[in-house]
């Protein structure tokens, strides 16, 4: 189960196992509604060969009815639990914080991991976020090189670091 | 803003002498008035509250509560009486009229000397004062609207100017990146100058935002060690400060400040930012933070050994938008400084200013002690 893991500055992305920990491919929720910003993770997921199943939402009623298997994800092989959540806060109609507030009164739901990944340096986003239970809080880096760093970071810490819930069984 | 039909409020438990204050207000020919009365304090409130009426006409002596224990329930949580209130009192009440104009009420007269004239002189300047109070709230609310949309208009800025700006310069980096065998050196370099605008704008609106952000966030004023708080600020400007092979020297024992931990962080922030931007190309930077006790307040200062600044720019620099070089020749947004200022004025501080063309530049931060 566990996979001795070399200084992260130490790791190519060639030789990079995707830092998967068993064989559970761990799904991933984006939610994001600028396709830019999207598009830019999913290169950055890629140069850094991370495997991880990517869905992704629009908007926040489309995040929920994933998350509830309803709607257009009626069908629960369309819409794995996530293990992890990356939640943009600006989303049209419902917003970011409506989304992990209702994520964070589910029983459910609130074993999801929600890192908030937004533009959004205002103090007041920041306090709400957490207080509403947010597992992290991360700003969009601005360049690449950070960018990397970050999604580099995140991965190694959620999939190679922490234990998720579930993550135990087989 | 002269209203049409003043209305009254005539709180008196005499009926004859309601039907006098009634008939000598029929003669005033610049206004035809509303009446409202009451004949007991209690009721009387209730209608006062109820109506809003440009004056109240108050008889001292009311059955129930007396004229001075109307006025301190009529007054609001903080103490003031907003409706004007004409105290009416009789020969010999002087003290309860004095009273009377101490808790508030606009002014008094005397039953038995009441006069038409004296009744509509009292009674045009309640009116007036009516109609300015209404004034300032119109203005008051109007000021709360416009707060409200620049507020609005900072979160666009945030979020619906950054998101393009940010797509342009990711994508213009990856072309950069991963594509840079495919463009020639012309290629490259106007790639290089679509990431470096695009990272430039967006700072521009990051400092913007925290421009605006500083006026609409509530204070927290408390102790804040600054020696804690300056060696945060030098461990987050450390890529820079290794980069340039800065040498940063903080004296020992910086004291605890009442201050706003967010606000001190953007001033050092900025200030020791500066010092490593306005550099001379020849020496090594030194910075160094030290402060002084001046009766309660620190004063908290940074020396550089930078290009300095030229006396008569020394007010100058604190403006927004202010800058004194060319981005190319130092970058930077124009913003910093105000920000600074701004915050310092906020926690009830002052800053200013020192320097040498061509040899140091000290910035004085004066801040409140925590005692």
């Amino acid at each position: 189960m566990c996979l001795s893991l070399p200084p992260i500055t130490h790791l190519h992305a060639r030789e990079r196992p995707g830092i998967m920990v068993s064989n559970i491919l761990y799904p991933l929720l984006i939610v994001e509604d600028s396709d830019e910003d999207f598009e830019i993770l999913q290169w950055a997921l890629k140069k850094l060969s991370i495997k991880l199943p990517v869905y992704r939402c629009r908007d926040g009623d489309d995040a929920l009815d994933f998350l509830y298997q309803r709607g257009v994800y009626q069908d629960a092989v369309n819409a794995p639990r996530p293990a992890i959540i990356l939640l943009d806060l600006k989303l049209t109609a419902t917003d970011g914080l409506e989304v992990l507030h209702t994520i964070k009164h589910d029983a459910q739901l609130k074993m999801i991991p929600v890192i908030v990944w937004t533009t959004s340096s205002d103090p007041k986003d920041i306090e709400i976020s957490f207080k509403q239970g947010a597992n992290s809080y991360m700003l969009k880096p601005m360049t690449l090189e950070k960018l990397l760093q970050a999604i580099e970071l995140l991965n190694h810490y959620w999939f190679g670091i922490a234990v998720l819930p579930h993550s135990l069984e087989t | 803003m002269i209203q049409k039909d003043p209305k009254i409020c005539i709180i008196e438990d005499s009926p004859q002498e309601r039907e006098v204050f009634r008939r000598y207000l029929l003669q005033d020919t610049d206004y035809r008035y509303a009446f409202f009365e009451e004949e007991s304090g209690e009721r009387g409130l209730v209608l006062c509250r109820t109506v809003q009426p440009d004056c109240i006409l108050l008889d001292s002596t009311l059955p129930d509560i007396d004229g001075l224990e109307f006025l301190s329930e009529l007054a609001d949580e903080s103490g003031l009486v907003t409706l004007p209130v004409i105290m009416l009192t009789s020969v010999g009440d002087e003290a309860v009229a004095l009273e009377a104009m101490k808790r508030g009420a606009q002014d008094y007269l005397v039953k038995d000397e009441m006069t038409p004239g004296n009744l509509f002189r009292a009674i045009h300047n309640a009116i007036e004062r009516s109609a300015m109070r209404r004034i300032v709230e119109q203005q008051r609310h109007d000021l709360e609207r416009k707060n409200q949309e620049i507020e609005a208009f900072a979160y666009a800025l945030a979020h619906d100017l950054r998101a393009p700006i940010r797509a342009i310069s990711s994508f213009g980096q990856i072309v950069a990146q991963e594509y840079h065998e495919a463009l020639d050196d012309e290629g490259r370099r106007y790639v290089d100058i679509i990431v470096r605008s695009s990272l430039q704008m967006d700072r521009l609106i990051n400092e913007l935002l925290n421009y605006t952000r500083i006026e609409h966030r509530s204070i927290r004023l408390r102790s804040v060690a600054l020696d804690v708080l300056l060696s945060q600020v030098v461990n987050n400007l450390g890529e820079r400060i290794a980069a340039l092979q800065a040498i940063i020297t903080i004296a020992a024992g910086l004291p605890s400040v009442e201050g706003d931990a967010t606000l001190l962080t953007q001033i050092f922030t900025n200030l020791i930012d500066n010092a490593l931007t306005y550099r001379r190309a020849d020496v090594p930077v030194r910075i160094e933070v030290a402060w002084h006790k001046e009766v309660d307040n620190a004063i908290i200062y940074i020396t550089d050994n930078g290009i300095g600044i030229a006396a008569k720019h020394y007010d100058k620099i604190f403006n927004i938008f202010q800058r004194l070089h060319s981005d190319e020749e130092y970058p930077g947004t124009g913003i910093g400084l105000a920000i600074v200022k701004k915050a310092t004025e906020l926690m009830g501080g002052q800053i200013w200013i020192e320097s040498v063309v061509g040899e140091r530049t000290c910035f004085y931060v004066k801040l409140p002690l925590h005692t």
